[in-house]
């Protein structure tokens, strides 16, 4: 008696496949990269906490050296310098980067209607990108890095691998919209765009500048020119981007106008250019040069306000939406953050104040209140809206959710405020001359409120985790069925689509 | 399989209050450049914790020495600001070594120690237990180079 290979029956082990290295399957980028920047949220709000507790207690730092075999040594410096490196670079390149190309990857096929040229491929640069973040870290605590600036530079193997990383991201984007790209298509195309295009040409320049050896102090004030370039490019982009398309599908309203989304991208896209300018404060750049970016970076409030208008015109009739802790109400406290980050980065490039808090924890505050708000709360809204419709299971009913929302919002809120009114403070008194035994008495207290602030938001990250974690376990099946478009409005080809 | 749905949009055109928004805040934007276009930009490098920033004395060429030390990595035992880290804290190097194990050498060599301990080619100084310090005397920096960043480090309070 011959038996049928093809019919299993209870004692049979199923024929053995092997799991690709990278899955193909559509939208298990986005999973992948989601996942892996909740990871980072985690990370990274827990290394600022701990940056902050070392500057109120001097004696949490560690030094650890170790002899190695091969005459090598290994050195793992957990000090107030590197911890805040740390900090800012898991949040910028870990959390809030992975998900901005989930995003990327959640959204293009559902406003172009074509998927994805490559998802092995999306995820193979995910990968490569995440490998080199997480060396890139590594090396800034095991002393390989002379200089933590705001955003490291990594040593050039780390560098050569994000940038395939980012290379790879571009070109799986600008394939999938290759024919969809055009006046024609939704807003998000248009500021995902740019955002993908700035972010790999800035990284390729910051790469290289080490090779050139320039003279102190032009690498510092390169990095300063990079850190504001890409944090207006790619994640104010990035953010805009998502919230463009996810409060009209959370309200199931149209956009409410094409025209003002338009707007939005075209004064963003000439003022985020000169932005950086502002950085480069050096007797050798032209004064006008350097007030060309305090401008820029001054009216970076009108793309942010233009949006924000455009989005909650659009929630028209929709406002009981707001209650409860679904994407509508993610989205609306990354607006309110966006609004507030981009007056105090406008308050900030003026000359004046930025004289009196550079140097201090004002930048910090600045970037918490943006990265940790405003881009944090655009991204958290994605993860509310994207994950029950790429793992087909919905969010339990428990507190975790709401416990998420509020233990961020509250933590942003009282940690940026904090950091920025020490900077102030810390400013008045280095220009009064103050010893620094005052300074530290005064800024204490300040450093106190930061802490309490970052170890919310870490514990709002930590239940966010623990929420998704849940949903994957034991989240009771679901299917979301996308509803037709409206056949009362009228349907302009600006935002069509296809 | 991705469902494609459009996003319609209410109407195309542009609101009137978005194009005035736009017209006076470029006008602020522009005021504002008009009235700042003369001056000379300070030396900034944006940066957290300027209070902890080295102070050098005005005889010493500041900018050569940090340009050295970064090219040395010195920082990266010692310290964005020579703070200390795997390496001891630099500030005061100018009253003394803090190791107990470089004070018989700057007993013997009060005005050079520090200069022998950084090269490291001398053979008194190799004698003593170096601790994960490098050698910077064969080929990393010439007597010169240490001489500059030596002038800065005693600047360091």
């Amino acid at each position: 008696m011959s038996a049928n290979l093809k019919k299993l029956r209870p004692y049979d082990e199923p024929p053995k496949t092997s799991d690709p290295l990278f899955p193909a399957a559509p939208d298990s980028a986005t999973t992948a990269g989601l996942v892996v920047a909740a990871l980072w949220l985690v990370v990274a709000t827990g290394l600022g906490a701990l940056w902050l507790l070392q500057t109120i207690v001097p004696q949490a730092t560690l030094q650890v050296h170790a002899a190695l075999p091969f005459n090598l040594n290994l050195w793992v410096v957990l000090e107030p310098d590197r911890m805040l490196s740390g900090f800012q670079n898991a949040l910028v390149y870990g959390w809030l980067t992975n998900a901005a190309i989930g995003a990327i990857w959640f959204i293009t096929p559902r406003v172009t209607g074509r998927p994805l040229v490559s998802n092995a491929g999306a995820n193979a640069a995910l990968g490569l990108w995440n490998l080199a973040v997480l060396l890139g870290i590594a090396s800034i605590f095991l002393g390989i890095l002379p200089d933590t600036g705001t955003l490291s530079e990594f040593i050039l193997p780390i560098n050569a691998l994000a940038a395939l990383g980012l290379l790879m991201v571009n070109g799986i984007f600008w394939g999938s919209v290759a024919k969809s790209i055009g006046p024609g298509a939704y807003i998000s195309v248009h500021f995902f765009g740019i955002a993908l295009l700035a972010f790999l040409g800035l990284y390729v320049l910051h790469a290289v500048v080490p090779l050139f050896n320039l003279a102190d102090p032009w690498p510092a004030l390169i990095n300063g020119f990079y850190v504001r370039t890409l944090s207006a490019y790619w994640l104010f982009g990035t953010a805009v981007g998502t919230l463009y398309y996810l409060v009209p599908r959370a309200t199931g309203n149209p956009l409410y106008s094409a025209g003002l989304g338009l707007l939005s991208w075209v004064t963003w896209l000439g003022l985020a250019a000169i932005s950086g300018l502002a950085a480069l404060l050096h007797p050798d750049v032209p004064y006008a040069i350097t007030t060309l970016g305090s401008v820029g970076g001054m009216l970076l409030v009108l793309p942010a306000f233009l949006v924000t208008a455009n989005l909650l015109l659009s929630m028209r009739g929709r406002w009981s939406l707001l209650v409860g802790a679904g994407t509508l109400s993610f989205a609306v406290i990354g607006l309110a953050f966006l609004v507030m980050s981009s007056i105090i980065d406008g308050v900030g490039s003026l000359r004046s104040v930025g004289a009196h808090v550079t140097g201090t924890e004002w930048p910090v505050g600045a970037l918490i209140y943006a990265g940790l708000g405003a881009y944090t709360f655009a991204f958290l809204a994605l993860a509310e809206h994207a994950f029950p419709r790429v793992l087909r299971r919905a969010w339990s009913d428990g507190p975790l959710s709401e416990a998420t929302r509020w233990l961020t919002f509250g933590g942003v809120a009282i940690g940026g405020a904090a950091l920025m009114l020490g900077g102030l403070a810390h400013g008045s008194l280095l220009s009064q001359q103050a010893d620094p035994d005052t300074i530290n008495g005064v800024m204490v207290w300040f450093r106190l409120g930061g802490l309490a602030g970052v170890g919310l938001a870490a514990l709002g990250a930590l239940a966010f985790l623990l929420e998704l974690f849940l949903m994957y376990t034991s989240g009771r099946p679901a299917e979301f069925a996308v509803a037709p478009p409206p056949s009362t409005s009228t349907t302009s080809p600006a935002v069509a689509g296809s | 399989m991705t469902v494609h749905t459009p996003i319609p949009s209410r109407n195309r055109g542009l609101p009137a209050w978005a194009v005035w928004l736009t017209v006076l805040l470029v006008l602020v934007g522009g005021v504002y450049f008009a009235s700042n276009l003369s001056g000379t930009n300070p030396t900034v490098a944006i940066g957290p914790q300027k209070s902890a920033a080295p102070s050098g004395s005005g005889a010493v060429n500041e900018a050569v020495a940090l340009a050295i030390i970064k090219k040395a990595a010195c920082q990266a035992c010692h310290g964005q600001n020579f703070e200390g880290g795997v390496g001891p804290d630099l500030h005061g190097i100018a009253k003394g070594p803090v190791i107990a194990g470089l004070k018989p050498l700057a007993a013997a060599n009060p005005d050079t120690w520090i200069h022998l301990w950084i090269s490291g080619t001398d053979p008194e100084v190799k004698a003593i237990d170096r601790k994960g310090m490098p050698v910077f005397g064969e080929g990393t920096l010439t007597d010169a180079e240490i001489d500059t960043v030596v002038a800065y480090l005693k600047t360091l309070q």
